[in-house]
């Protein structure tokens, strides 16, 4: 059975992390672990289950992304009936998608990791949270929060509420949009872009102040994974999946959903139930990669879209010589270049003529025992596969979600900071802080409960050669 | 105009009675007496909502274990550096953000705690839980003022204001 189930919008975690570090002889960080202690057994009981109520159930899983499981769940259910999903429901699907980058990316960047960048790292944890944002820069909490309430209301509008809407089934969608509503939408547009640009320039302005930051948190070889499209854009709903090295030579290309999870390998630990995906012809160690906003900007040839191809041309020069970009520092700044994308694609989607046909659905009944959704949720590349029977009745499901996808480069990511910040053999809040951001980048399911800067339920021990415990710090 | 948000999980059992009492109230205050949202969770976008200029209370529904008695009713100080600001927020925090981002001091904001046992997955509201709902929406009623048709008609369920 699975181990890689999700409270939130990506595996089972929930609440608290537990972080050790083992210290070797010579009193010098030997092995950092990231611990992820909660277990939800969420592919199992879906078993028994139709696969017409997946969107519905999976959606549950997440109250921050359901939109992603709605995604990956309804394109699974379309390879089971074996129809064409109607162009209007593609391009309403996507439309939502979207949406649902914008107000993630949106609360990652502006109200959960805007604390740590703009009042500093090393800023008072009483001072570095929401409130502290708000008291010194209100106009651009006002302006996060309002970025973020559009795509909600992209999302509501869609499917009736922003929160598990049940609005894409397989085969299609529920219901399409008016001419008032698609209006009503692209004229808040303009001023999400202001935002977006305002975003830019900030995370431009603290990469510049931030320079040991940037070389210290995650910056590391890896492999980079995600969905492209069929010219190599970027792409977030459909395309296929391609695998880059550090290097940025392409090792896998043009991979389709049935070829996709085989590519993959679920590693496990004894000592954490959040799962360590690896690519299988590499094995766990080199064949570690990274998912989400980055990976899906170094991977792609080109953004397709002119403002966040604008961005990300400049962006790329972080990579230097034609290398992918390697810090996950700049999960921030890829994160804003994705929303200007998003922004872009929507307001391109409501003047197109698909998202305006009258037909959404396609219906038919279980034509293939066999269903595999894959799309790109805000922290990286989702997988659902389901197996039915003859009825439709699940026999196995597997989801692979993104923060799992993560884990190792999270791992990797909290030892560099451990490495470089641990002085003796004592643990302080400035460790703890860094920590914090370093998981933080990745904005990883855990964020969704222990997001506040200074206040994550954590709890850091510090081993030492022989296995005595030297310290140990918690927090919440 | 008061402005309630029922919040909860509705897959919990008791943890969504917030929730379902909003959708109850939703179905019959006066658009012009009371902006009814029942939601998931508190997000920070809700404080949008509330700066609304014809919005002057506020009025928290949630689900609390280990409460003695049905319903508690307490005001709320704003303070919006309370509890864990993230993917989801505390009702003195919504209202802290309020104040201090769209200069909305005047808000004045209460949570009704809803009395919960059974928080369980897969657990629907008991008739425990029901007597709850039903408390908590005539003392809401009573607070907003709102005296329903089904009053009129005699309706058991309901207390005549």
């Amino acid at each position: 059975m699975s181990q890689t189930i999700h409270i939130e919008p990506v595996t089972r975690i929930e609440g608290h992390a537990k972080i050790t570090i083992a210290l070797d002889n010579d009193g010098h960080v030997a092995d950092t672990r990231f611990q992820v202690t909660e277990f939800r057994g969420f592919e199992r009981f879906c078993i028994g289950r139709n696969f017409w109520e997946m969107p519905g159930i999976t959606a549950r899983i997440c109250g921050i992304c359901p939109v992603s499981h709605l995604m990956a769940s309804s394109k699974a259910g379309d390879m089971i009936l074996g129809v064409r999903t109607p162009r209007a429901a593609i391009a309403l699907r996507k439309l939502m998608n979207y949406a649902q980058l914008v107000q993630s990316h949106a609360l990652s960047f502006f109200l959960l990791s805007g604390p740590d960048l703009v009042l500093g790292m090393d800023a008072n944890p009483e001072q570095r949270n929401m409130a502290g944002l708000i008291a010194k820069h209100p106009d651009l909490a006002r302006a996060g929060i309002r970025l973020r309430a559009f795509g909600q209301q992209v999302i509501r509008t869609l499917g009736d509420r922003s929160i598990h809407p049940a609005w894409a089934v397989p085969g299609g969608v529920r219901q399409s949009l008016s001419t008032e509503q698609r209006e009503d939408i692209r004229k808040q547009l303009p001023e999400m872009f202001e935002t977006v640009e305002r975003g830019l320039d900030l995370i431009k302005d603290v990469q510049e102040r931030m320079g040991s930051e940037k070389s210290i948190y995650g910056d590391f070889p890896s492999l980079y994974m995600g969905l492209v499209g069929p010219d190599g854009s970027l792409e977030h709903y459909d395309g296929h999946l391609r695998i880059m090295d550090a290097d940025g030579r392409i090792l896998e290309d043009d991979v389709g959903p049935l070829d996709a999870m085989s590519l993959i390998t679920e590693g496990e630990k004894p000592w954490t139930y959040l799962k360590f995906p690896y690519y299988q012809p590499l094995g766990p160690e080199a064949g570690m990669y990274r998912v989400g906003p980055l990976a899906r900007l170094n991977i792609c040839d080109f953004a397709g879209t002119p403002r966040a191809d604008r961005e990300l041309r400049e962006f790329r020069h972080y990579g230097g010589h034609g290398r992918p970009v390697s810090g996950s520092f700049y999960y921030h700044h890829a994160r804003l270049i994705e929303i200007m994308h998003a922004l872009e694609r929507i307001d391109e989607l409501l003047q197109g003529a698909e998202i305006a046909r009258q037909r959404t659905r396609s219906r038919a009944d279980v034509n293939c025992n066999l269903g595999i959704g894959i799309s790109e949720a805000p922290r990286g590349t989702l997988f659902h596969r389901y197996e039915v029977d003859d009825n439709g009745v699940l026999v196995d499901v597997n989801m692979i979600i993104a923060t799992g996808q993560n884990n190792a480069a999270m791992n990797r990511c909290i030892g560099q900071i451990a490495t470089h910040y641990l002085r003796d053999d004592r643990l302080d809040e400035g460790l703890l802080n860094r920590v914090e951001h370093g998981i933080r980048m990745y904005d990883p399911c855990l964020s969704c409960s222990t997001h506040e800067a200074g206040r994550m339920p954590l709890q850091i021990s510090l081993y030492a050669a022989d296995g005595r415990k030297l310290d140990e710090i918690s927090r919440g | 105009m008061w402005l309630i948000i029922g919040y909860g999980n509705l897959l919990r059992g008791d943890d969504g009675l917030g929730c379902l009492l909003a959708r109850r109230l939703a179905s019959y205050l006066p658009p012009d007496r009371a902006h009814v949202i029942a939601t998931h969770q508190l997000t920070p976008e809700l404080a949008l909502e509330m700066a609304e200029p014809h919005i002057h209370r506020v009025l928290f529904m949630d689900a609390r274990r280990n409460q003695s008695s049905i319903l508690t009713y307490d005001e709320l100080s704003a303070d919006p550096g309370v509890g864990s600001p993230g993917h989801q927020l505390q009702p003195s925090a919504l209202l802290g953000i309020t104040a201090t981002l769209y200069d909305r001091a005047d808000l004045r904001g209460w949570l009704l705690g809803l009395r919960g046992i059974n928080f369980e997955l897969g657990a629907s509201p008991d008739a425990l839980a029901q007597k709850v709902l039903l408390e908590a929406e005539r003392f809401v009623d009573d607070i907003t003022g709102f005296c329903c048709q089904r009053c009129m008609t005699g309706s058991p369920d309901k207390v005549h204001h």
